[in-house]
């Protein structure tokens, strides 16, 4: 069966009567995208549960007032790293935790088996992404796993491509810096 | 020497099983009991906006009702004395007349 489009689930959720099927639809559609959006940010699959949960909720509450200034994706992925973001903060601030802290917290967090990845250096550079600041992590991995436009990521973040790349180049150095204490490149 | 850009880019992270199959249910039971809770606040607001409407038209009827009640009691107060100051006034007059007549004759 084809992927609906989001014109159609647009369509469908405007009328009452189909509301709840056209939300079935969209969470079918972009569950993966909130979700894996939100582990990057918040890590532990606990915590990108919660804000899964709280990013689907706003979705339904305020998608009868997206107007299509961008991709329905480009909307929902913005919604989540806010989301994720905010949770970081709040949860840092539940456990008096400061910023380098919180990365230890999650760092001894992080189940043995988080990844299952049988390569010894991909794990390495999961565990060196997670020591980035929460931002600067979330523009890494959606620019080097998702290879996102620079444009559709400053209507993301709002922010300027340029301060996006920079913020990218320094997240790629000290990924570089973490993986050369184990490995010598 | 190994290139950052050559790792393969996927991520492995682990999931619970099923989650993906369930995650759409939960979230849309969540969201109908939201909306029932929504429904069942907005039902008790229309009710007890319903019953102070009522309560205050049925105080505002009794108070206008009590006015006028009290207002054709002063009313009738009223009249009842000026319809003894009448007689009393007729009384007396009649008295003067009659002994203007007695001593006419």
């Amino acid at each position: 069966m084809p992927e609906p489009t989001d014109e159609f689930i647009l369509s469908l959720f405007a009328n009452s009567k189909t509301k709840e099927q056209a939300f079935e639809l969209l969470l079918k559609k972009y569950q993966r995208t909130i979700y894996y959006n939100a582990r990057r940010i918040v890590t532990l699959h606990e915590d990108a549960n919660d804000v899964t949960q709280n990013v689907c909720i706003k979705i339904w509450r305020h998608l009868d007032k997206f107007r299509g200034d961008s991709s329905l994706k480009t909307w929902i992925t913005k919604i989540c790293v806010n989301e994720a973001l905010t949770y970081i903060e709040k949860k840092k601030k539940l456990l008096s935790l400061s910023d380098d802290s919180y990365t230890d917290f999650l760092v001894v967090s992080q189940p043995e088996t988080k990844y299952v990845s049988p390569n010894e250096i991909e794990k390495l550079l999961q565990d060196a992404i997670i020591k980035l600041p929460p931002k600067q992590r979330a523009v890494f991995t959606m620019r080097y796993y998702d290879e996102t436009p620079y444009a559709e990521m400053s209507k993301i973040f709002d922010t300027s491509e340029s301060a996006l790349k920079a913020s990218y180049h320094f997240a790629m150095e000290k990924v570089k810096k973490s993986l050369s204490e184990h490995l010598t490149f | 020497m190994i290139d950052i850009e050559n790792l393969s880019k996927t991520e492995n992270y682990q999931v619970p099983e099923g989650y993906f199959e369930q995650l759409p249910g939960q979230i849309m039971n969540t969201i109908r009991k939201e909306r029932a809770r929504r429904r069942n606040i907005i039902f008790s607001s229309v009710a007890a906006v319903a019953l102070l409407v009522i309560c205050s038209t049925l105080v505002i009827n009794y108070k206008t009702n009590e006015a006028k009640e009290q207002q054709k009691q002063i009313a009738i107060e009223a009249s009842l004395k000026s319809s003894q100051l009448e007689e009393q006034m007729v009384d007396y007059y009649s008295d003067e007349l009659a002994q203007m007549d007695y001593y006419n004759y």
